[in-house]
């Protein structure tokens, strides 16, 4: 039980890392201080504001998670790597959900067949 | 039954363990054949997708912004494909991860004394399919065609040049000329893509005498698995290198220890060394199965009792390690068939004795009468 429960937690810290990474996406590629053009609904919505605030959260979350590949010298966008490590991360949580929620059918029942 | 080796008791007590934390559907221990396999696919898709835009040529007579050669290709592949570094880690880091779980499937079946007799085999296939690993990696390496590709590629080229009387062809092959030149990169890619694919053959020999072979692990572990490789993605990145000059003579290279320790042999011991050592290695490795290095009896194979065979074939039909063959019946028989046991294929299972409904065939360690007792005994008990 307490297993489960340890998975159920390290499940939900994934799911939410999981949706981080989605809501990164658009930043991925793109390089420290570019200004992301936001989609037309945001600006009808007037939440351009709110929007631009939250990329820019996520830069300065990105660039932390980017400065150990500077240190490395990493080739490429470094914001595709920090995706990769978000997506172990998803990949990690899917797995613990599905061993944690998996159904029981897996369990072989013996029938034993009553003697008429 | 026999006494369970040190070994084989170490295994099944960590299994036991691992089956306290996850269920027994998803420990890993019992997909140690299917991880590779796994392995494979993601190879076989990005691989794929890096060789759309691979380029085999060598040429880099002059620099220029548009010089187009493989160096440049999968520079370009790096930089200015979407997720391109990525799909190269991946690549890279799950060709690692394959030679690691080989190795470890290795040792649990060694471990668990699953290679004796009838499983021979499956034991020198899986040294065969380890060589051939080994070589499609080393070939990546050259594939990309920086200074550490050009000092193995020369190292290579030794190594083949030090055989006795083939030596010389098996240079020139290798090169595809008596240089390197673009058709040498074609040479690379070629082996590197159709030893890939002559894996399936080679996989094919490895699976066909075993019965419901395992090849496909259960979705958590293949995420688990993708999981692993991504954040190995992340922890060593791709770092750049510089293109292979062919006037240069490069000297210094990292060394990735999964596929390239063969060149750490042939650097320390030379060409005639390097071919001693591999020959030593891959050869004490075939010779495991064979019964003079392990001290345990031989599995007794079943035996026909041919007065009472009547030919109904349920026997032969029903044995997982078709090591029943039926054969015309002698003359004077009222049979047209008779079951022949063939001792090498027989793994002493006893199926065989349940499918036959005339008692004509046994094992000659566990007769049926002695079987009958012990069922007694345990229901008396």
């Amino acid at each position: 039980m307490v297993i489960a429960l340890v998975f159920a937690v390290v499940c939900l810290v994934g799911c939410l890392g999981m949706l981080w990474g989605e809501l990164h996406m658009p930043t991925a590629e793109s390089e420290s201080g570019t200004k992301v053009e936001l989609p037309h609904t945001i600006q009808l919505l007037k939440m351009e504001g709110p929007a631009n605030h939250l990329v820019e959260s996520f830069n300065s979350q990105r660039e932390g998670l980017a400065r150990p590949l500077t240190e490395k010298k990493a080739e490429g966008p470094l914001g595709e790597y920090v995706y990769s490590l978000m997506l172990g991360l998803a990949l990690t949580a899917g797995a613990l959900a599905v061993m944690t929620l998996g159904s029981e059918d897996e369990v072989e029942k013996t029938i034993i067949p009553e003697k008429k | 039954m026999g006494k369970t080796n040190i070994f084989n008791a170490f295994f099944l007590g960590v299994e036991d363990l691992t089956n306290k934390v996850v269920k027994s559907k998803y420990n890993p221990f019992y997909y140690h054949g299917a991880l590779p396999q796994f392995i494979m696919y993601i190879l076989f898709l990005s691989g794929l997708l890096l060789f759309a835009y691979y380029v085999p040529t060598v040429d880099n007579a002059y620099s220029s912004l548009n010089l187009v050669n493989a160096f440049t290709s999968v520079d370009y592949i790096t930089n200015k494909i979407p997720f391109g570094a990525v799909i190269r880690g991946v690549h890279r880091y799950a060709g690692d991860a394959m030679v690691v779980a080989i190795v470890l499937h290795a040792v649990r079946v060694w471990f668990t004394d699953r290679f004796r007799q009838y499983r021979w085999v499956q034991w020198i296939s899986g040294i065969v399919l380890l060589i051939m690993v080994l070589f499609i990696g080393q070939t990546g390496y050259y594939l990309i065609w920086d200074e550490r590709s050009l000092l193995l590629t020369r190292m290579t080229v030794s190594a083949f040049d030090s055989v006795p009387f083939i030596g010389e062809s098996l240079k020139h092959w290798f090169m595809n000329g008596r240089t390197i030149t673009n058709l040498t990169l074609s040479n690379f890619l070629f082996i590197h893509i159709g030893l890939s694919f002559t894996l399936l053959f080679a996989l094919w020999i490895h699976y066909v005498r075993m019965t419901r072979p395992v090849i496909t692990p259960p979705p958590a572990l293949n995420y688990i698995l993708m999981a692993i490789v991504f954040a190995v993605v992340y922890m060593v990145p791709i770092t750049a290198t510089r293109m292979a000059d062919l006037n240069a003579t490069p000297t210094m290279m990292d060394v990735d220890l999964f596929f390239l320790w063969p060149y750490q042999i042939l650097a320390a011991a030379g060409p005639l060394g390097y071919w001693f050592w591999m020959v030593v290695i891959f050869g004490a490795l075939c010779l495991v199965p064979l019964p003079m290095f392990y001290g345990s009896k031989p599995v007794e194979a079943a035996e026909v009792v041919n007065d009472k065979c009547v030919g109904c074939r349920l026997c032969s039909l029903d044995c997982p390690y078709q090591a029943i063959e039926m054969v015309p019946a002698p003359a004077g028989s009222r049979f047209k068939l008779l079951a022949t046991v063939k001792p090498f294929r027989c793994s002493g299972c006893g199926v065989c004795v349940g499918a036959c409904a005339f008692d004509a065939i046994d094992l000659p360690n566990m007769e049926d009468a002695e079987v009958t007792a012990r069922i007694k005994q345990l229901v008396e008990a």
